[in-house]
């Protein structure tokens, strides 16, 4: 008998209310493991508020989120890291007054488990092998001693990704990935998630409103409206679906 | 450690023994005191520098390091075991008080603290058992190896030796993981957490750990000033470290000792000439605030920058990074004060 | 019955300084150290008019009004020179702001009136007791009490039918918003500001007749009115005034009935309130500063 793995991320029945409006309506989804997997859906649609319930900025007022198999419902934002989600946000957050490099080493020690210890300065010298190791993965190695302040904001998202690596995640929540980017920036970036995903085999989850990254990256769609799961699917299945071109491809085209 | 760094500590070292000598033992009791805020103001520094944690309820823990010791002192507990106890009685209070602030900050947890703190003053002030408003007269300490403590000289070297434990503890602390990531935490905490930090349990330590400072400050205060009263307690003293800190420069990791110094100086000073030295205090923390916002230590840092401004381009020289920065004697990046160290109400509301 | 009257009249003494503090910590985002500095100044400006003597009340009303005033433009003076810089700093800069100028005024104090207490005497019409069911009340606690009861319903008018208190809740809301819907962001705080340390000076020259007068007083007295922020909840005028009534009474019981207990008034009732509502009790969970 085979195993195959639960998968990487699974929402059940999730609703969530902000002063009476229903931001999210009942919704399922599921990405198998190692499955990259676009979540799309025209503005005030839901997307962000999926990711904030999945991340664990909110809390569901219904239903569940698991994540590996593991229920993390309740779980608190820094908790959900341990059990396996890492994100970048919509507008990168990086730690400003840091450099590169410094920003990269304060992911490496939570991961470490070495961020609690005050007494040696050992974990960060154990941090630089790896810092130095991300920093090249993402291209970021000639910046390292920038300030992250004066980073353009395509280099603070792949900043962000770097640090969000180094947690070893199961599952890479990519909140608009190649917002803000010039085209040479969004090209560059859908290149590095997807050399990425052949090399690591990680379950990425993304919102994104540029449909050439979302068709040059996402196995799998879903698209949502209004706080609803319209469908999910091929990519190429879902593109030809007449209610998916009204509400959503129907005004880009 | 650069050379630098090593000159400037043996220097310091020197400096702190022939100090006596030079001052001769009038004013040696000032001087005292100077050290003890030196180390009182980098506890504090851990918070309002590193972490961003603004506490107004600091000497709360400061005093009762000092009671703690003062009670001890009568019993004839060795000095070392005794200051021990006021680390261990200040690291203790700190942290009940974090947990009873646990789900705030800001502002919020600002005025908690404060109220937290005068609590205690009140509390102090009304038991016998701590001497009441009277506070606890008569400390001394006992004689250590054949050290008389009565000498003042003698009791200046004690003072600078666990003063200099104390800063060497803090400096360890800085250069660690955890305060590194206490940096990234005072800088987003939102940001943080999303990294797998427990960020209310990373500021309860952060918080414990200042607790522990105070409260050795404390012990040693009780020594040198051989009383405490509850007036160690009392609210107005949680500022007075602030001042010093910001006066120094809050991103340094000795802006708060050259503060001390500073404000120490001065307040000694301005007793002997006005009859009000709040007045004067209250300009000179306005002006700093003002005028100059990263202390003291940014002076030369910022005059360095206007002149080579066009060598290094728009973006000025490149700031020290975490790699020089271990086991260097210099500035770490001067942080930039004009970004909150309490990130705006309206930065977690970016949902939807 | 006296401790009732008691505890009335300090609360109220407490809701008068608390309200404007609260005010300004609503609007402006401001904490501000420095009123306890301006409660000083309203008592020894009133001072300064009256002489210390007794004066017919009308005088006594008339001039107390004219010290809330003057120390408001004292206020006023300092929101232009010094917290208008502020309000763009981080918060815990502008909290060490106002702790300066909370310095400079009783430094400023001390230069003036030295550290001797003086005392004001009350109207002349007001100076004895009357009898209520058997009790000796102070004639003074009426004023008192009907100055607050004044406050209280002006600021309730204010707020919520003026003009200008809708001006005033659209900026604490959201200062940025009520800027691009053409609220004068800067005269809303100029005006809450001026009106928040009026009722800290009304505050020091009424509470004037009932303490002994030390510069000092500038951070003693705060600390209740702090307290009673807390308590009542950031930014809530209501919730000020149940807290500074409660924290009046729940005093004069304790003072009367077990005196040990009642240096600790303010804590318990503190804690009681905290543990069950963290924001206060008329308070909103934003401003308890929680930035996970």
């Amino acid at each position: 008998m085979t195993t195959t793995p639960p998968p990487a991320v699974e929402v059940r029945n999730v609703v969530k209310r902000f002063a009476g409006n229903t931001a999210l309506d009942d919704v399922e989804l599921t990405v198998p493991a190692g499955q990259v997997h676009a979540v799309i859906g025209p503005n005030g649609a839901g997307k962000s508020t999926l990711f904030a319930v999945i991340a664990g900025e909110h809390r569901p007022d219904r239903g569940t989120v698991h994540i590996a198999g593991q229920n993390v419902t309740s779980m608190a934002a820094h908790r959900r890291v341990k059990a396996g989600v890492a994100r970048a946000f919509q507008v990168a957050r990086v730690f400003a007054e840091m450099t590169v490099e410094e920003n990269v080493t304060v992911a490496v020690v939570a991961a470490h488990g070495t961020s609690r210890v005050f007494w040696s300065g050992g974990g960060l010298r154990r941090a630089r092998r790896p810092v130095a190791e991300a920093l090249e993965e993402m291209r970021l190695g000639d910046l390292r001693k920038r300030q992250a302040r004066a980073l353009s904001q395509g280099d603070r998202k792949r900043l962000e990704i770097a640090m969000a690596l180094v947690l070893e995640p199961k599952l890479l929540l990519l909140d608009e990935p190649t917002a803000g980017m010039s085209p040479e920036e969004t090209a560059a970036t859908v290149e590095l998630v997807h050399e990425l995903w052949t090399h690591t085999g990680l379950t990425v989850l993304l919102t994104e409103h540029d449909m050439q990254v979302v068709f040059g990256l996402a196995q799998q769609l879903t698209v949502l409206n209004r706080g609803t799961v319209l469908c999910t699917g091929d990519p190429a299945v879902v593109r030809e679906r007449e209610d998916v071109r009204e509400i959503y491809l129907g005004a880009s085209t | 450690m650069t050379r630098r760094g090593v000159a400037g500590l043996v220097a310091l070292v020197v400096l702190a023994v022939v100090w006596p000598q030079i001052i001769g033992s009038g004013q040696l009791f000032f001087w005292d005191t100077a050290v003890i805020a030196v180390l009182f103001a980098t506890s504090v520094n851990l918070l309002f520098g590193s972490a961003g944690i603004p506490s107004f309820g600091q000497a709360a823990f400061y005093g009762v390091g000092a009671y703690a010791v003062a009670k001890v002192a009568g019993h004839a507990w060795p000095v070392p075991a005794a200051l021990v106890l006021a680390v261990v009685v200040g690291g203790v209070v700190a942290f009940a008080t974090s947990l009873l602030t646990w789900r705030t900050a800001g502002l919020a947890f600002a005025m908690l603290t404060l109220a937290i703190a005068q609590a205690l003053y009140t509390l102090v002030e009304k038991v016998n058992w701590l001497g009441g408003y009277n506070g606890l007269p008569g400390i001394t300490a006992p004689s250590l190896w054949g050290i008389n403590f009565f000498n003042q000289a003698n009791l200046w070297y004690l003072d600078v030796v666990w003063v200099a434990l104390g800063l060497l503890a803090f400096w360890r602390i800085r250069r660690s993981p955890f305060g590194h990531t206490l940096n990234a935490i005072r800088q987003d905490p939102r940001r943080a957490a999303f990294l797998g930090v427990n960020v209310r349990a990373y500021r309860a330590v952060a918080f414990t750990l200042a607790g522990c400072g105070a409260g050795l400050a404390g012990g040693l205060f009780a020594y040198t000033n051989q009383i405490v009263s509850p007036a160690s307690l009392y609210w107005t003293e949680s500022a007075t470290p602030i001042i010093m800190l910001l006066l120094g420069g809050i991103s340094y990791f000795w802006g708060p000792a050259v503060g001390a110094i500073l404000l120490s100086a001065l307040l000694n000073y301005l007793d002997q000439v006005t009859t009000s030295y709040l007045f004067y205090i209250g300009i000179l923390l306005l002006v700093v605030l003002l005028l100059l916002p990263q202390g003291i230590l940014s002076v030369p840092a910022t005059l360095q920058r206007l002149l080579h401004r066009n060598r290094d381009g728009p973006l000025g020289p490149r700031r020290r990074g975490l790699a020089d920065a271990v086991g260097g004697l210099g500035p770490e990046p001067p942080g930039d004060l004009a970004t909150p160290l309490v990130p705006e109400p309206t930065d977690s509301a970016s949902t939807s | 019955m006296i401790i009732l009257a008691t505890g009335l009249t300090d609360g109220m003494l407490i809701f008068l300084v608390a309200s404007g503090l609260t005010l300004v910590l609503g609007v402006m985002r401001v904490v501000n150290f420095s009123h306890g500095g301006f409660f000083m100044i309203g008592a020894y400006l009133a001072y300064e008019l009256l002489r210390g003597h007794a004066q017919p009340i009308w005088v006594f009303v008339l001039l107390v009004i004219v010290a809330s005033a003057a120390t408001a433009v004292v206020g006023l003076v300092s929101e232009r020179v010094l917290f208008r810089r502020l309000y763009k700093l981080p918060e815990v800069t502008s909290l060490l702001g106002t702790y300066a100028l909370l310095l400079i005024l009783e430094g400023g104090a001390q230069l003036i009136w030295g550290q001797n207490p003086v005392t004001q005497a009350e109207p002349s019409s007001l100076v004895h007791a009357f009898t209520v069911a058997g009790a000796q009340v102070p004639r003074y606690d009426i004023l008192i009490v009907a100055a607050g009861v004044l406050t209280a319903a002006g600021l309730q008018v204010l707020i919520k039918r003026t003009e200008f208190g809708r001006q005033l809740t659209a900026v604490a809301e959201d200062r940025f918003m009520a800027g691009l819907l053409g609220v004068n962001v800067n005269r809303v705080f100029a005006a809450t500001f001026a009106l928040g340390i009026f009722l800290a000076g009304l505050g020091g020259a009424l509470a004037g007749p009932t303490l002994s007068m030390v510069p000092d007083i500038a951070v003693t007295f705060i600390l209740q009115a702090f307290a009673v922020v807390i308590i009542g909840g950031f930014g809530s005028i209501g919730g000020s005034l149940i807290a500074a009534l409660a924290l009046g009474l729940l005093n004069s019981f304790l003072a009367s009935d077990a005196p040990s207990l009642a240096d600790f008034s303010l804590y318990i009732l503190m804690a009681a309130v905290l543990i069950v509502r963290p924001q206060g009790l008329l308070g909103s969970r934003q401003l308890v500063g929680e930035d996970l």
